[in-house]
Formats: C-alpha cells, structure tokens, sequence
C-alpha cells in the first residue's frame, strides 16, 4: 500500500526544505501531532508565527516575494477570514498590478464535525474564488498532491488549497466514473469525493447508474468534453462541495456547465446557516445518504 | 556643525530638491489634467527620505503611498515614475499602481497595494528571507493597524534587520492623531523592545539616528514632520501654530553658510525636473 496523504505531504514538504531550502510558516506547527503528521518533525526552515494573523499572512507573503515558496499552513480553514487581506490584496495581485510574482503554497486545512459548532470548522475556499490572481484546487489523495505542488513550483504564482482533514489518512485514488446509461451526472469537490463513492453505491442498488468526475482544481475551472457529453447524456447535474451552496464555487460551476449544456445543474453543499455545537445544529459536507436522497428526488420529479 | 556634517546635509538637501522640484511638477500635470489619477504627494516630508537614503545605501525598501519620495531618494527612475503617474505601460509598474502604488523591484522597492500598512509584514517576511537591511516606511495613521503593530513583535523576535521609519505628519486623511490615539508610537515600539526614537524631520537628527540604530536593529524611528497637501491631491490643511516648513528652514541655512551651493542645487534640479516633466 502506497503513503497515505498525510505522508505524502509531509514527504513533499521535508524535499522542499532540504532540496529547495524552502520555509514552513504557520502557527503552532511544532505542536502534538505537527499539523496531522503533514509537516515533518525538524527545525530546519520551520517557521512558528505569533497568533497574529494578518500580520503572520504578510510575514509570509514578504517570504514568497523573496522567492522562499513558503508552505503558509493554516491549520484551520476558517483562519482564512482573518489571513485573507496579505493574500488576496498582496499576493494575489502583485503579478498583474506590479510585475512580480509572489508563490506562496497557502495549506488551508478543512474540518467539521465533533461537536466543534463554529470553533474552527468548515470549508470556505469559495469567497476567494471570486478575487482574481488566486487559482484554487482541492486535492484529496496523494496523487492529486503531488501533481499541484508540481504545479505550483513550475508557475509563479499563488495557490489556495483547499485541504479536508478527513483525506489525510486517506491512499485511495478516485477514477472518473461514466455509464452510457447513466441518469445523472456528480462533479464532486473537497471531502463529498468520499461520500459520493458511498452514494453511487446505493443508487446502483435501486438500479441508477451515475456518472461521478471528481474535481481538483476549483479555479481556473476548465469544463472538459466528457462533462458536456455525460450533462447531454443525463440531463441532471449535482455539483458537491463541503462548502456553503449559496454563492459559491459549487454554483458558478453549476452555471457553467448549464450555459454550454442542455441539462439542469444543481448543487449541494452546506446549507445557508452557521453551524452550532450540538449535534442537530451542524452544518456539514453532505453525507452520502443525503447526497443519495437528493439525487433520487431529482430522478423522480423527472 | 563639522565639516563631515555640513557636506551631508549639502547631500541630503540635494535629494531633497530633486524630490520636492518633482512633486512641484506633478502638481503642476495634475492641474493641467495630464495626469488623470489620484496623486499623494510627498512635499513637506522630502528630508525624511532624503536623510534616510543617504543614511541606509541599497536596502530593501518598502513604501506607502506618499511614496514618490522614497522612491526617488532610493535611486528609482524618476522617468519611470512620471511614466507610471501618467498610466503608461512605460511606468515602473507598467501603468497600473499609480501614485499610491510604487513598485520597482528591480530596486527593490516595494509599495502598498491598498490597505494602509499592508507593506510593513510584508517588508518583515522580505527581510526574514533576505537577510538583508530593510528600510520600512509607513504613516502615523498606518501604524494603528494592529497588523502593523503585531509586525513589530514579529520582528523583535525574528531579530529582523529592518527599521521602521513613520512619517508621522498628526493626520489620518483628515483627522489627527489626538482624536484616534492616547499612545505614543515610539513607546509602543520599545515595549516590543525595539529600539525606537521620537525625532523630527531635521536631516541631520534623522541622519544621525539611524547612524545610531543601524546595527542595533530591529529599530524605529517615529519623524514628526508637516505635510503640505491632504492626503490626497493638493488640498491644504488648515495652517497649524505648530506647523513648520522643513525645506525652507534648510534653505535659509544654506542661504546664510552656502549662497553659492543653494542657488546650484536648486537649478539644477529644478531643470532636472522641468527636463523629465517637459517632454510629455
């Protein structure tokens, strides 16, 4: 069995210390358990910031301005809101408005569930998407890792990541899933990629097939032939996402693919409410007994 | 005043001249409408730069907006930054900063992008990385922000080459520092333990400073100055009994030790500037 995707993170990170003398930045990193086993247990290049965010997020900014390619890890994703003015305002533009680049490989690590309520929960890669200069992608197993860091140390520029913690332990590969019989058409992003291989199991159960393409980059989002083929084919659509529905990712590429199809695309993610500590008040990425429900509604209205 | 000090402040008021005979010429194009954009001129903090720059040679710069001034002092074409006042591709960042927004690093000058004081960390994690001195301006008003602030810790834990230089004119915009805060700058600075003084924009004590903290950074120096014009364009603030005019103050000392240097380096940068300004 290969690594796991926690390891092979912290195996691309350990190379990018000792071979490219690249920085680590982020709060408690050294901490028990060293961000979930991603970040190896050195010193070397291992940058502890003070709790302050904004002014962490510019220190590390500055680094990627000075060539460093920091890994800036967010050990929560909600810390975003308060990291976001370095990275959307600086970073992100500095190589259209003042000719250079600043490549920072920003980790922002996803996580719901436990009773944790509003304490450092939930996915909320799709407010950036709408700024331009930061290209987002949601890789979930090592693979997918592995090609985006390529990919960010082949370009110059920034890059979001939206990590999940529940693929860390994770070595599974997903595979693009289509039919010709197929009834409807999943484009599955973030943490709903492990649900949506549960639902499909249940669907086929009752005798739907599904055809199920698993979405890594978020943003650019390039709509491929075989998404317009499978929407032509099923006519229905359900973008998933860990994050909230409502003027999200999730929509604007629902939109899109509606634009250049015949089919209706809808979408599914959490829903439009802060999520609580108890049980009944959680917000959470559809499980896949709801993505199963919806899907199986939208089959029988048709 | 030794000779050693007379020939620095004759180096000081030369930049000084050069800069403020070019913010005189902006003034005049934003007039005219041939520059069309926002414009935050540096008039009346000149010597800040000026002092600076020939107290730090070649450090890493980061500015805010009043930025032509550093930027000129720290050795950045003036040709492209008239270019970049005027919009065009030819502009040290291409067209697209403007005023507020002075970038060239191949200089290794930094701006803003937008947010007041979003240079200072920024500068703080160049330095970290860079190891090399960093000279980081920023305004009275900019040095509220609590990122600004935390930047300070930063750097006193990370040990960071870097000082700090506020060009406190007393105004945020419009409103001044009295009403927004009960602190001192300087003091804040200390308790992060910084070393950290409170001066005015004299050239030779802003010389003289930053001779004395340069190796004993991380540093800051808050400069009571007086700007000339609002924070934007070329408005005036209502005159203060306080207020006092820097460049005239060292033109009548040079008037009375130096008639003949006065009258040369104000010609000849009042043609530089005419020179550069003329051909658009």
């Amino acid at each position: 069995m290969g690594k796991n995707l926690a390891e092979t993170i912290n195996k691309i990170t350990r190379d990018h210390i000792f071979k490219n003398n690249g920085y680590v930045v982020g709060q408690c990193l050294s901490a028990v358990g060293w961000v979930q086993n991603t970040v190896p247990n050195i010193k070397k290049n291992i940058v502890e910031l003070p709790m302050t965010e904004t002014a962490g997020a510019g220190f590390a900014v500055g680094m990627a301005i000075a060539n460093a390619r920091p890994i800036f890890i967010l050990r929560f994703q909600s810390f975003l809101w308060l990291n976001s003015s370095p990275l959307i305002m600086h970073a992100a533009k500095t190589k259209e408005l003042f000719n250079y680049s600043s490549p920072i490989f920003i980790r922002a690590i996803a996580s719901e569930g436990f009773g944790s309520g509003p304490l450092h929960t939930n996915c909320y890669h799709s407010p950036f998407a709408h700024m331009p200069g930061m290209p987002i992608c949601a890789p979930m197993t090592p693979n997918e890792y592995k090609s985006i860091w390529n990919n960010f140390m082949k370009n110059n520029d920034p890059l979001l990541v939206s990590e999940h913690r529940r693929s860390y332990k994770s070595s599974i590969e997903f595979k693009n899933l289509v039919h010709h019989r197929s009834k409807i058409s999943f484009f599955a992003i973030s943490a709903t990629r492990f649900n949506i291989e549960l639902a499909q199991s249940k669907l086929k159960k009752i005798g739907v097939d599904v055809d199920i393409f698993h979405l890594v980059w978020l943003k650019p989002f390039k709509i491929k032939k075989e998404y317009i083929e499978s929407l032509n084919k099923t006519r229905i659509g359900i973008v998933l996402d860990s994050s909230y529905e409502i003027c999200s990712i999730s929509e604007n590429i629902a939109c899109s693919l509606m634009l250049k199809t015949n089919a209706k695309v809808y979408v599914q993610g959490m829903k439009d409410f802060s999520p609580g500590t108890s049980q009944k008040l959680e917000n959470m990425t559809p499980t896949s007994q709801q993505i199963f429900d919806f899907a199986a509604k939208l089959l029988n209205k048709r | 005043m030794n000779s050693t000090d007379f020939k620095i402040r004759k180096s000081i008021f030369d930049k000084m001249c050069m800069i403020r005979f070019f913010e005189f010429e902006v003034q005049k194009n934003k007039k005219l409408n041939k520059i069309k954009n926002l414009i935050y001129l540096s008039l009346g903090q000149e010597a800040i730069y000026a002092a600076s720059s020939v107290a730090i040679k070649k450090p890493n710069v980061f500015i805010q907006h009043r930025g032509h001034g550093p930027y000129l002092a720290f050795d950045g074409d003036p040709i492209k930054l008239r270019d970049e006042l005027l919009g065009l591709k030819t502009g040290c960042n291409m067209g697209m900063g403007g005023s507020p927004c002075i970038f060239d690093k191949s200089k290794k000058i930094f701006g803003h992008v937008g947010l007041i004081g979003d240079q200072v960390p920024v500068a703080a994690g160049y330095c970290f990385v860079t190891k090399k001195t960093t000279i980081c301006f920023f305004g009275d008003g900019a040095a509220e922000e609590d990122y600004v602030l935390a930047t300070f810790g930063l750097a006193a834990t990370k040990k960071l080459k870097i000082i700090f230089v506020c060009d406190d004119n007393d105004y945020s915009v419009l409103t001044k520092k009295k009403i927004r805060r009960s602190w001192n700058l300087a003091d804040v600075a200390k308790s992060f333990k910084l070393n950290s003084l409170d001066i005015i924009d004299d050239p030779l004590t802003i010389y003289h400073s930053i001779q004395k903290l340069k190796n004993r950074l991380p540093a800051l120096i808050n400069i009571r100055t007086c700007r000339e014009f609002w924070h934007e364009g070329s408005g005036k603030d209502k005159p203060n009994k306080n207020d006092w005019n820097r460049f005239e103050i060292e033109k009548s000392f040079f008037k009375k030790f130096d008639n003949v240097f006065l009258n040369q380096c104000i010609k000849k940068n009042e043609s530089f500037a005419n020179k550069i300004w003329g051909k658009i």
